[in-house]
């Protein structure tokens, strides 16, 4: 286990979101290259560090799949002109570090921006990055977050590959911010992380940290073909230590990966 | 021509993803580039593409651009003398 210090100041996932992106990004001209997923991420990211207040030394991203529509879009269209011509804003919005280079143009953030694309255990690649960022004094406030989609095609092929008879799909982003001190609108500390686990049943994680099923005390996702899902269950469980649950512990096994345990705790 | 007109600026909204225009606020002879509509090089790329996907149309020499490129109008107009399709 990793003993983690940094606390998570703010937290939203897309389903939260609620401001108007024309209010979030004025200037039409940049707000016209961001659609799809890349809206819902830029968009939830922007709310996420407006209500957090704070201001940001880092912006890390994850994702599993990145922009798959963009992507398709760009090599649908690169195809359909027998390879001699392509689309530059498919192109642009098709690349996985797009989400963090257009939530460092509006914010005026040109400081450390990184995206991990590590399949199903991003997000906890790049909460481990923030963590050490934070530890190693180099940035105080870290806007952390991640995003992935699901495009009808990518779920058709899956879908013949039997993904879905054992596996539940999903979509979405969530973001925080991540930060060294606690300040007066902490919602939770993050104080330990696990990688490459062995892979454990519910009571198993349970037994191992104490926690209490019925409170709320561990999320447990091992059937999500949703590479980012554990940034959804960072927010609901930084949700729940604000509502006063004691201690929240994430599991995560994604299919055929070895597991990533993180533990959140009231401050 | 109106008709090519309308069709073009269908495509110039779709394509460039004008999400607070439509074809009736865009003015046929204002300038498409830096005032007007304050297009960029990276949306002349996607113009010629709309060019070459819908129309048939390849440009060769680029040095013809400028012209072609001033306004809805000039594009129809080439659109007009050169299409394939």
């Amino acid at each position: 286990m990793i003993e983690l210090n940094c606390y998570i100041r703010g937290s939203l996932s897309s389903v939260q979101a609620s401001a108007d992106i024309k209010k979030l990004i004025p200037d039409a001209m940049l707000r016209r290259r961001i659609s799809g997923i890349t809206r819902e991420a830029v968009s939830t990211g922007l709310e996420c560090a407006a209500r957090a207040g704070l201001p940001l030394d880092a912006i890390i991203t994850a994702t599993g799949w990145g922009c798959l529509a963009e992507s398709e879009k760009f090599l649908n269209g690169f195809k359909e002109s027998d390879e001699m011509s392509a689309s530059p804003s498919a192109f642009m919005q098709s690349t996985f570090n797009s989400v963090g280079s257009y939530l460092a143009q509006v914010l005026h953030c040109h400081e450390y921006n990184m995206t991990y694309v590590n399949r199903g255990h991003s997000f906890e690649d790049a909460v481990l990055d923030a963590a050490m960022l934070i530890e190693d004094n180099e940035a105080a406030n870290v806007l952390l977050g991640s995003y992935d989609e699901l495009t009808p095609s990518q779920y058709g092929i899956m879908e013949r590959m039997g993904f879905w008879r054992k596996y539940q799909s999903g979509a979405g982003a969530a973001f925080m911010v991540l930060s060294k001190e606690k300040g007066s609108n902490c919602l939770a500390r993050l104080s330990g992380m696990e990688f490459n686990c062995e892979n454990m049943s519910e009571a198993g994680v349970a037994g191992r940290f104490n926690c209490n099923m019925d409170n709320g005390e561990l999320i447990y996702i091992n059937n999500q073909m949703f590479p980012v899902a554990s940034s959804i269950g960072f927010v609901q469980a930084a949700d729940r230590i604000s509502s006063g649950t004691g201690k929240v512990v994430i599991y995560n096994e994604f299919p055929g990966e070895r597991p990533v345990i993180s533990i959140l705790e009231c401050i | 021509m109106e008709e090519l007109i309308l069709e073009f600026k269908k495509h110039l909204i779709e394509e460039l993803n004008l999400e607070d225009l439509n074809p009736e606020n865009i003015d046929n002879d204002a300038p498409l580039f830096g005032e007007g509509l304050g297009l960029d090089s990276i949306d002349a790329l996607e113009i010629l593409l709309i060019l070459e996907r819908k129309y048939g149309i390849k440009l060769r020499n680029s040095a013809d651009a400028k012209a072609i490129f001033k306004s809805v109008r000039t594009i129809a107009e080439y659109i007009r003398d050169n299409r394939q399709k």
